[in-house]
């Protein structure tokens, strides 16, 4: 009874004393925790926390790191038992919708500084004229990477269009060189080639259209996207349906192909695995005559969890992130494109990806209600196209049956 | 039917420094009941397993009949077996255990239930035949290990203390049983025990071995009273032979045999039965003097008078039938180990004891505490050399 | 009279439930509780995300009857159990039979044959899908240069290779339990009893068909039972080996990956298609069939065994 009284005014007295030094807010330390599915940036996401934490004292980030599919699944177990972090990245569209009406996503409305921020990254992050997320880590493209020396040696431009890229292909294999790799065991990496296929013959009007109904992944010059991508199969790496994400991208870093499908942000990867490597990067070819496409979508947009007791400080965090400095980070770090108007300091392979996606940028399907259940729906079906052992006009079929067309 | 011969069969271990079986030779006669009997770790079932071909053979042979069949495997050997476990196989009907010998040999169904209807009737197993092992009394366990044995008409029977599982009174009643069994089907039969009983009610034979080492083979009756070595005397016969370090004396062309301060005399019965006390007849002997042959005196009055001996009774342990008077003589007890931990004291003695057993009529009214006059029968003494432990029988 | 009080009937009836309370409030909180939250979840359409559910009763169940990736995952661990369990009493008691005689270094072949079931399928899956790659992979290059040529594949990527390189990575891995169970079997049957045999006329076959290998019916019964269980719950292989699609073209999906995949999500893009509530309802159905077999399993299997 005693021991207590006296330490509760040796707290009173030592509270006090602080009151007159420091500002109020400092004396508690503030641990925000936070759940990411990076683990591969890891080196660039800790500098960049850092220089967080040193402009904010009061807080401490605790970042966990979760790969690939298993994200999903703990991020959804944690949510339902009410154990999520304080922050965690969702994808922009849909998923960050139901979260918010699950009530799961705090509504961040008014509280974000979006000013700065370019039109289709604010339209992307818009629901209803509610904010949920903040879209901190920019936006990838997903083009076509090709290793600069090894078509410079075969002669070689890269292709634009179907005939130029099955050419390539005949005469890759013909020397013995695996013409594209693709890590298809999740059905991933397929379902962006059909993104970009498909958006090469419909452009984005066509997406537009084909949310409306008025458009089908059927129709027949549609159709051939699907023919294309089973065409593809025989250029792809040996065993390309139970390629693992992490083999084809070790594959493609080590020059065991000549080209890969790939994002904006695979390239620190590339580099880490080979810090000799070459690249370019140009728009996916395109089916027959279309023009060649790349997808666009927004990293995992930053959510702040509902049931946060710290929701001012990750909205601080938030707003740092959406900051000048964090975002020259993010784009000289990171090779991401960045939502605002920060420029990379000298990017050849981000300079490549801008210009890429000048020609026909569509974004990518399941950041959109209407077609969000065919980006699940192609990632399941690839491999039995590549197999053979399902039909283009059943797949195409298939993903046309998915999509929720709006009135 | 054959006869079962062992040339110096001999067996060693490769990990272990002395031999279990050293030169053992036996001539089993066609037909005959050999029992091989001694203490634990004698050998005895070393051998019997190596006839059955299931130890191998480092020296020696064994022979069946004419032939040699050290290097045959033991299903050629025309051998039947019975353990001390009775090894019935578990998963099979009492029927199949009995049938499992002629179903290997492919012998026609009918003939196979001919034969186990034969052999059940003779071990009285009719009721039991669709039981399985797991619900039998050890006794029926016992006979369908016998059955199994017997309804291949093997030429040998090789039995491992085919008794030793059961209760006293069981084994008792099933002794005769095989004796009886065998003696109807007249096979050649060896049978291991470490029981004397055994040995001594149920074969033609008896065996003794000790350490590898054969001690004597003689019918029961001659290996009992004509025991050749100290270690067959107190091994054979329950309570064991008294035996006691003495001195001998010749008085007159008499021979006295002194325990401490009392003396006996030799007969002239005994001197013919062992030759070789003449050979000893001033020096130290080992007598051994069987519990039977000593007698309250009190009630035989006529019992000569110089063949008694007075001691104190210690203890006196009543059987009904008779009562076992544990006297303190003035002598020095020879003890001839008969258990296995033992095997380094033969004939050592133990100074401090002397106590030696009487089996006294039950009407003996002697009591505890009490000083007893014994009347010895000194016709039926038996004499040891001193030093090597050999019945002074042969002029050795 | 001052003894004590007499015991009442029902505690010294009862009285012993009391030491099993402990157990019995642990095997409630992990196992009871949950299993009948999960019944209550699988009779409506929660998708796992949010709080909006309606009670929709055996709809998930009747969905589930013509729901046709549920009887092609099923048939899958099927075909995984069929193999594995003619693999473990075959092969399996094979090399326990090699052991039981005793050779010079049992210890390190016991040992070593037993190595893969304590260690994690997920690191060892990984370096199988290493060795296995036909682009990096050691055993296309191993069988090139013992010129098989023909014999190299694209295991994991043929349809029809696939699913034998998964069993056969299962087979690997468990194995041991064969081996130890079956040498533990054959360690209990006495020594005599194959010594009367072979008095009994019987040969080295006979013998071991027609009384040693009866002994092994406990064995028998526990391999088959732990078999079949482990089979039906196969997933880390599956996963780790040809990824939560059980690919290539689901010619590897079992109920394993599918519940994992429907209850939790097979896509870290989207998770339209997770019905949490619809695999809760798979996971149950599958432990009631599961639950069923295994106990006309052992009622069958049992029946073979010696009594007492």
């Amino acid at each position: 009874m005693k021991k207590t009284f006296t330490s509760g005014l040796l707290a009173i007295s030592v509270a006090l004393s602080l009151g007159y030094t420091g500002a109020s807010q400092a004396d508690e330390q503030i641990t925000l925790s936070m759940w990411h599915q990076h683990p591969e940036w890891r080196d660039k996401t800790e500098a960049i926390l850092a220089a967080f934490e040193a402009a904010h004292p009061g807080i401490t980030i605790d970042l966990e790191e979760i790969a690939g599919t298993n994200y999903t699944a703990r991020l959804n177990t944690a949510l339902a038992a009410g154990e999520a972090p304080d922050l965690f990245g969702l994808p922009a569209g849909p998923e960050t919708a139901t979260a918010a009406a699950s009530g799961y996503a705090a509504d961040l409305t008014g509280l974000l500084d979006t000013d700065s921020l370019r039109g289709s990254a604010l339209e992307a992050i818009d629901n209803d004229g509610k904010i949920y997320g903040a879209p901190i880590l920019g936006a990838y493209s997903v083009g076509l990477y090709y290793h600069r020396d090894i078509l410079a040696d075969l002669g070689m431009e890269p292709p634009s269009n179907q005939a130029e890229f099955m050419s390539m292909c005949e005469t890759m294999l013909d020397k013995g060189i695996t013409p594209l790799v693709v890590p298809a065991s999740d059905g991933i990496v397929p379902s962006f080639i059909y993104s970009m296929l498909t958006s090469s013959v419909m452009g984005a009007e066509g997406f537009t259209e084909l949310r409306q109904g008025k458009r089908k992944f059927t129709d027949p010059d549609m159709l051939e996207a699907a023919r294309f991508l089973q065409d593809m199969a025989k250029c792809m790496q040996p065993g390309a349906v139970s390629t693992p994400y992490v083999e084809g991208k070790a594959l493609a870093a080590l020059k065991q192909g000549a080209m890969m499908p790939g994002g904006s942000a695979d390239y620190p990867g590339y580099q880490e695995i080979n810090p000799d490597v070459d690249l370019g990067v140009v728009p996916f070819p395109g089916v027959g005559n279309n023009k060649p496409a790349t997808v666009t979508g927004l990293e995992y947009i930053y959510v702040v969890n509902a049931k946060s007791e710290h929701q001012e400080a990750a909205v601080t965090f938030l707003n740092w992130m959406l900051g000048d400095d964090a975002q020259q980070m993010v784009v000289d770090t990171i090779t991401m494109t960045t939502n605002k108007n920060v420029v990379p300091a000298e990017n050849r392979i981000l300079e490549e990806f801008v210009q890429a996606a000048r020609v026909n940028d569509v974004r990518v399907f399941y950041e959109l209600p209407e077609t969000s259940a065919v980006w699940n729906t192609i990632q399941q079906n690839a491999a039995a196209l590549l197999l053979g052992e399902m039909s283009p006009e059943d797949f195409a079929q298939a993903a046309q049956d998915a999509v929720k067309v709006s009135n | 039917m054959s006869t079962v011969t062992l040339k110096n069969l001999s067996k060693r271990y490769e990990d272990a420094d002395s031999v279990a079986l050293q030169d053992l030779n036996i001539e089993v006669r066609d037909g005959e009941f050999l029992v091989l009997v001694g203490p634990s770790g004698c050998g005895k079932s070393t051998a019997l397993k190596m006839i059955g071909g299931l130890e191998s053979i480092t020296g020696g042979e064994v022979m069946i009949g004419e032939r040699v069949i050290n290097d045959f495997a033991s299903r050629d050997r025309d051998i039947a077996m019975v353990f001390q476990s009775y090894a019935l196989y578990p998963h099979m009907s009492v029927y199949d255990n009995i049938a499992f010998p002629l179903q290997i040999a492919k012998v026609g169904r009918a003939e196979i239930e001919k034969r186990v209807k034969d052999v059940s009737k003779i071990l009285q197993l009719d009721p039991y035949l669709h039981r399985r092992p797991g619900n039998l009394s050890g006794g029926q366990r016992q006979r369908v290990a016998m059955g199994r044995a017997i309804i291949r008409r093997p030429s040998v029977f090789l039995m491992d203390e085919p008794l030793s599982n059961l209760d006293a009174k069981l084994r008792v009643k099933m002794r005769s049983e095989v004796a009886q069994i065998q003696r109807q089907l007249k096979v050649t039969t060896i049978y291991v025990t470490h029981d004397q009983v055994e040995a001594m009610t149920m074969g033609d034979r008896v065996a003794l071995m000790r350490d590898g080492v054969l001690q004597q083979i003689d019918t029961p009756h001659t290996i009992y009273h004509e025991p050749r070595n100290t270690f067959v005397a107190s091994f054979i016969g329950s309570p064991a032979m008294n035996l006691f370090r003495a001195r001998l004396d010749s008085q007159n062309g008499e021979l006295y045999v002194s325990l401490g301060e009392q003396q006996l005399p030799v007969t002239r019965l005994t001197r013919q039965r062992y030759p070789g006390l003449e050979q000893h007849s001033e020096g130290d002997v080992i007598v051994g003097i069987r519990p039977e042959d000593l007698e309250d005196a009190a009630l035989v009055p006529e019992h000569p008078l110089n063949q008694r001996l007075q001691a104190p009774v210690v203890l006196l342990e009543s059987l009904g039938s008779d009562q076992m008077a544990h006297v303190q003589l003035d002598a020095d007890t020879v003890t001839d180990a008969d258990d296995e931990d033992d095997t380094e004291s033969l004939m050592s003695s133990t100074a401090a004891s002397g106590i030696c057993i009487c089996r006294f009529a039950a009407q003996s009214p002697v009591k505890a505490g009490t000083r007893v006059t014994i009347a010895v029968a000194c016709d039926r003494l038996h004499f040891f050399d001193a030093a090597t432990g050999r019945a002074l029988r042969e002029d050795t | 009279m001052s003894s004590p009080r007499a015991q009442s009937t029902l505690s010294s009836t009862y009285g012993h439930l009391w030491f099993v309370l402990p157990g019995f409030i642990f095997f409630l909180a992990v196992m009871l509780i949950p299993l009948i939250l999960a019944v209550g979840i699988s009779m409506t359409n929660w998708t796992g995300f949010g709080g909006e559910l309606e009670f929709i009763g055996l709809a998930n169940y009747a969905e589930l009857l013509t729901y046709w990736p549920f009887y092609r995952a099923a048939m899958h661990n099927a075909i995984i159990f069929l193999a594995i369990l003619v693999f473990q009493h075959t092969v399996g008691l094979y090399i326990a039979v090699l052991l039981n005689e005793k050779p010079r270094f049992m210890q390190f072949y016991r040992t070593v044959l037993f190595l893969p079931v304590i260690m994690s399928l997920v690191a060892t899956g990984f370096i199988w899908t290493l060795m296995l790659s036909p682009n990096i992979g050691l055993i296309n290059p191993l069988l090139k240069s013992l010129g098989l040529d023909f014999l190299a594949g694209q295991w994991l990527s043929d349809p029809k290779l696939a699913l034998p390189v998964i069993i056969f990575v299962t087979a690997w891995n468990s194995m041991g339990w064969a081996i130890i169970i079956y040498l533990s079997g054959l360690q209990n049957v006495p020594e005599e009893l194959k010594q009367a045999a072979a008095m009994d006329g019987a040969n080295t076959r006979q013998i071991f068909w027609r009384v040693v290998f009866p002994q092994l019916s406990p064995a028998f019964t526990a391999l088959t039972v732990l078999t079949f269980i482990g089979t039906f719950r196969t997933f880390d292989v599956v996963y780790v080996l040809t990824g939560p699609l059980g690919a290539p073209n689901f010619a590897t999906d079992v109920m394993g990956t599918l519940i994992y995949r429907t209850a939790f999500g097979g896509s870290s893009f989207s998770s339209a298609d997770i019905r949490f509530a619809f695999g809760l309802a798979m996971a149950l159905l599958l432990m009631l069939i599961m639950a069923a077999c295994c106990h006309l399993l052992i009622r069958l299997l049992r029946s073979r065994e010696i009594e007492a």
